[in-house]
């Protein structure tokens, strides 16, 4: 591994930019140097770990990484967790607040938080030399190179944000132009440097939407952060032509990145299931399995199970099978491919038996006269949990609904509840209101 | 444009731009409201304020939309237009 005083000074040769125009980082980097020169402050920061707070984006990637060159471990936070970290480093003001704290300092080390599935921040501690090979493998994934820059649209702290926007632009040597909050896609129009850009599912679908067209520097665009179809892709993909389109998969407690897959137009993937949510295969030195009925598959639908060499350093037993990260995340792994089903909390378990929503939905959007369809879970006294089945369609008969239900799917699959509406209520983005469909299974004359 | 003016074109754009979610009432907008707390706009409705204001005003710069925290900053890159 490189010396972390090695990446330091990569760092500052790097070019920045902000909002597509090119920045004097060494301002930046002069105010933090200044703070770091006083020998006191950094004997305070070794084998402590030392809080992260927002900050201007470029003061904030550096800091991190003298911290780290300070022999302390950067805990990177919004400020709602800066009370369990000993030190709390707050507009480059070191002041010592010590807390009962469980994390647990490490040089070369560093802690991001995940939102947990529990809705407790849990956080995941990650090795630098680790993150810096998980950085290589997202590059090799995305074909970045030393050529590309970077638009930063997504926040720092996040594991995903040290990986994507301080780590890659090290290890391969890219540019970097933070463009944090403003989300679309205009400003692109006038840039003159090829760029990159990493999106979630919910900008990908606002980017779809907005009236904005082609923007021919635009060279990459990547999804990740959650699944979206392969007719999301396609629009996508007409409106900016130009453009080369990736999926991506990744979750905190894999270091974060394990799966890309570039989409092509023609690809013969699209062509076995337009409906399914396609993320890519699996890293360079990543392998993924699926787990069911308690065996390990190569092929089949299955719990995920990955195995990286950049997994985070505290995984606890619950989340391995066989010393590999058992994540809580269903899909089905055809060809190498992955494709996902969907989290282990959307499952709908009905008196004992797993069913999987998408997979009713996928069946469902067959029928001519379906122009959608949704699966939603509702407790229920006897089974646990019941599915509920909406249909959209005009012209649909609940007999024929039916029909087709008891011959293609399993019986304990068949909803116990169906609505044929004529038009499915939709929020604000213009996605299906699934509340308030959920709303209608309350009404007790249904 | 004055203050109140470019206030006005605010309301209007919330009243009649679906996508962006407000949870107060548009005609009860003020200048002290701040986006996230009090209008309720997460980043993707703060981006389609942004951009229905730039399509009236071509020259408003992201950099500056993006630094919006609330009404009043709104307004006040609305009067230097």
């Amino acid at each position: 591994m490189q010396t972390i005083t090695s990446l330091v000074k990569k760092f500052k040769s790097l070019e920045f930019m902000e909002f597509h125009k090119p920045i004097d980082a060494s301002t930046y980097f002069q105010k933090v140097d200044d703070l770091f020169s006083n020998t006191e402050f950094t004997a305070n920061i070794k084998n402590h770990i030392i809080g992260l707070e927002d900050e201007h984006e470029l003061t904030f990637a550096y800091t991190f990484l003298k911290i780290l060159e300070a022999g302390g471990t950067p805990c990177l936070q919004q400020s709602i967790l800066s009370h369990q970290c000993h030190y709390h480093l707050k507009n480059l003001v070191l002041s010592k607040e010590k807390n009962n704290c469980s994390l647990q300092p490490q040089q070369n080390t560093y802690y991001t938080f995940s939102s947990g599935s529990t809705g407790v921040p849990k956080p995941i501690h990650l090795s630098l030399e680790k993150a810096l090979q998980n950085a290589l493998m997202h590059a090799n994934g995305f074909q970045i190179t030393s050529d590309s820059t970077i638009a930063q649209t997504l926040p720092l702290y996040h594991s995903y944000g040290i990986i994507a926007y301080i780590l890659t632009p090290l290890v391969v040597g890219a540019k970097l132009n933070f463009c944090p909050k403003i989300i679309g896609l205009r400003s692109f129009k006038n840039s003159t440097t090829k760029h990159i850009i990493h999106i979630s599912p919910s900008q990908l679908r606002f980017i779809i939407k907005d009236k904005f067209n082609d923007a021919p520097y635009l060279e990459t665009i990547t999804i990740g952060a959650g699944a979206c179809t392969f007719e999301e892709l396609e629009k996508l993909q007409n409106k900016f032509p130009h453009s080369s389109i990736y999926v991506s998969y990744g979750l905190s407690e894999a270091g974060p990145r394990v799966s890309a897959g570039k989409y092509f137009a023609k690809n013969s993937l699209i062509n076995i299931n337009p409906e399914a949510h396609w993320i890519g295969k699996p890293l360079t030195g990543v392998t993924c399995w699926v787990l069911n009925n308690n065996q390990l598959l190569h092929e089949g639908i299955g719990r995920l199970i990955i195995d990286t060499p950049t997994a985070m350093l505290n995984i606890e037993n619950t989340e391995t099978f066989n010393n590999m990260l058992l994540t809580r995340d269903h899909v089905e792994l055809r060809n190498n491919e992955i494709y996902f089903i969907s989290r282990e909390d959307d499952i709908i378990k009905s008196g004992g038996i797993s069913i999987y929503p998408s997979q009713i939905e996928q069946k469902i959007r067959t029928l001519d006269k379906v122009s959608e369809s949704i699966v939603l879970k509702k407790k229920d006294p006897f089974y646990e949990e019941i599915p509920v089945l909406f249909v959209e369609s005009s012209d649909l008969e609940m007999s024929s609904l039916e029909d087709f239900l008891s011959e293609n799917l399993p019986e304990s699959w068949i909803p116990k509840k169906i609505f044929i509406l004529p038009v499915f209520p939709k929020n604000s983005l213009d996605k299906i209101d699934r509340k308030k469909l959920l709303s209608m299974t309350e009404d007790p004359a249904v | 444009m004055t203050e109140q003016q470019a206030l006005e074109v605010l309301k209007d754009i919330f009243i009649k731009t679906p996508d962006i979610s407000c949870k107060k009432n548009p005609k009860e907008i003020s200048l002290t409201d701040t986006l996230r707390k009090d209008l309720g706009l997460d980043s993707i409705s703060h981006t389609s304020l942004f951009y229905e204001l730039q399509d009236i005003y071509p020259d408003l710069q992201e950099d500056e939309g993006a630094q919006w925290k609330n009404v009043a900053d709104i307004i006040a890159s609305l009067c230097k237009q």
